[in-house]
């Protein structure tokens, strides 16, 4: 599969999991669940939400793949985002719902924030991070990743401040989020849990 | 796409930055993209580590030091980290003392290795105490309890811990005020090498506005 284009992998991999493929069904999963699981954390912020919702998108984008409703098989990343969109916003207005008809709310899941495998994680980011700011060279750099992280600046305004021009920016950043990934895989040995 | 336009959408959709059908089309983009994703999970992580940092207390005194230290650069953290970092002052004095207990299990600054050892708990009333063994350890040791609301006839707000060494009165660890996390799990930070070996008798309590120190559970802990 590796000289294939993203279109011709989708193409095949739907094809077989009409055929009833059930290796497909398999390698389908292992090639977009990590990035499903990325994006259904970032929209919902809650980690044990987006397992959830995960589960319940494979069920349904395999419900529709083998009944033919993907029309343009070379499409199915965009299928996958947008059917685990909807599910997340049907999971929203469904607590909603609850919530507005029944004082108890138990359509929500509760986030694994305070779960040990978490808390490690962000010992685990906080330490890397210390790392990392330790070894820029120059306070600028410092300050230029303090004010576009976290007090979320604009780029225009700290390239101005700073006599940057964009690329020079765009460097300093690339650099530390590079930085960043080797000093993880250094302290902590591995990408994701 | 090529590596520049990749990194700029990265930041941008990590801060949030993207409206709906960029971040979807992107969204698109990155679902089987591996590269892609490590560079996300990499500025996630430095986003929220640099978040988590920001918030304690060593940072304020790194911060400090290196101005010190880059006295001659007049741009060095003068503009905004001073204003935050009073506001962070005052706000940790006004804190009640078990908000601020709870931020110290969930964001406190790392320390080389973290051990969490699992508790289990004994009625209060059985003459057989459960018991844990745990080695002493050279990092930061979490203790975690699984505390059964179910079996709680009255609602209980607030829960303590208090340790004492085997047959003595002598109370090595009492913590008040603590709360439950969602999973009905109580954390108990007990710091850096903080026990010697020996054995140690724990209990768990609970309070509320109506009740004020109730017994939950007991148990051994025995410390190599």
């Amino acid at each position: 599969m590796n000289n294939k284009t993203e279109a011709e992998i989708a193409e095949s991999l739907v094809s077989r999991v009409m055929a009833s493929d059930k290796a497909a069904e398999t390698e389908m999963v292992e090639r977009y669940s990590k990035g499903m699981l990325f994006m259904l954390r970032h929209r919902s912020g809650n980690q044990a939400l987006a397992e959830d919702m995960s589960q319940e998108t494979w069920r349904i984008i395999f419900e529709k793949v083998r009944a033919g409703d993907l029309k343009d098989h070379s499409k199915l990343s965009a299928y996958i985002v947008q059917t685990a969109k909807n599910q997340l916003l049907m999971c929203y207005r469904s607590s909603h719902h609850t919530r507005v008809t029944n004082d108890v709310d138990t359509a929500e899941t509760a986030d694994t924030v305070d779960q040990p495998d978490q808390v490690i994680e962000r010992q685990n980011m906080a330490k890397v991070v210390r790392l990392l700011v330790n070894e820029l060279k120059t306070p600028r750099d410092r300050e230029l990743i303090m004010r576009f992280y976290l007090r979320e600046e604009d780029k225009k305004t700290i390239c101005d401040d700073f006599g940057l021009s964009e690329l020079h920016f765009n460097r300093v950043l690339f650099r530390a989020r590079q930085r960043f990934k080797e000093l993880w895989l250094e302290q902590v040995g591995h990408h994701n849990r | 796409m090529n590596e520049l336009e990749q990194s700029q959408k990265i930041e941008r959709y990590v801060l949030n930055r993207m409206d709906e059908d960029e971040a979807t089309e992107f969204e698109a983009y990155y679902l089987s993209n591996q590269d892609c994703l490590e560079q996300l999970e990499a500025s996630r992580r430095l986003h929220q580590g640099l978040q988590l940092v920001e918030g304690s207390e060593e940072a304020v005194s790194v911060q400090v030091s290196d101005q010190a230290a880059a006295s001659n650069d007049s741009h060095w953290w003068k503009k905004k980290l001073p204003a935050w970092s009073l506001v962070a002052s005052v706000m940790m004095m006004m804190l009640p003392t078990s908000y601020l207990y709870q931020q110290v299990i969930t964001q406190k600054l790392p320390q080389p290795g973290l051990s969490v050892v699992n508790l289990s708990l004994s009625a209060t009333r059985s003459a057989h105490q459960l018991e844990t063994i745990m080695q002493q350890s050279e990092g930061r040791t979490v203790v975690s309890v699984f505390i059964d609301i179910e079996l709680q006839d009255v609602p209980l707000s607030d829960y303590g811990f208090i340790l004492k060494k085997q047959n003595t009165i002598t109370t090595e660890l009492s913590m008040k005020n603590l709360k439950l996390d969602s999973n009905d799990m109580l954390y108990v930070d007990l710091g850096d090498s903080y026990l010697l070996p020996g054995t140690y008798d724990y209990e768990i309590t609970g309070s509320s506005s109506t009740v004020v120190q109730k017994k939950l559970g007991k148990g051994k802990l025995v410390v190599k």
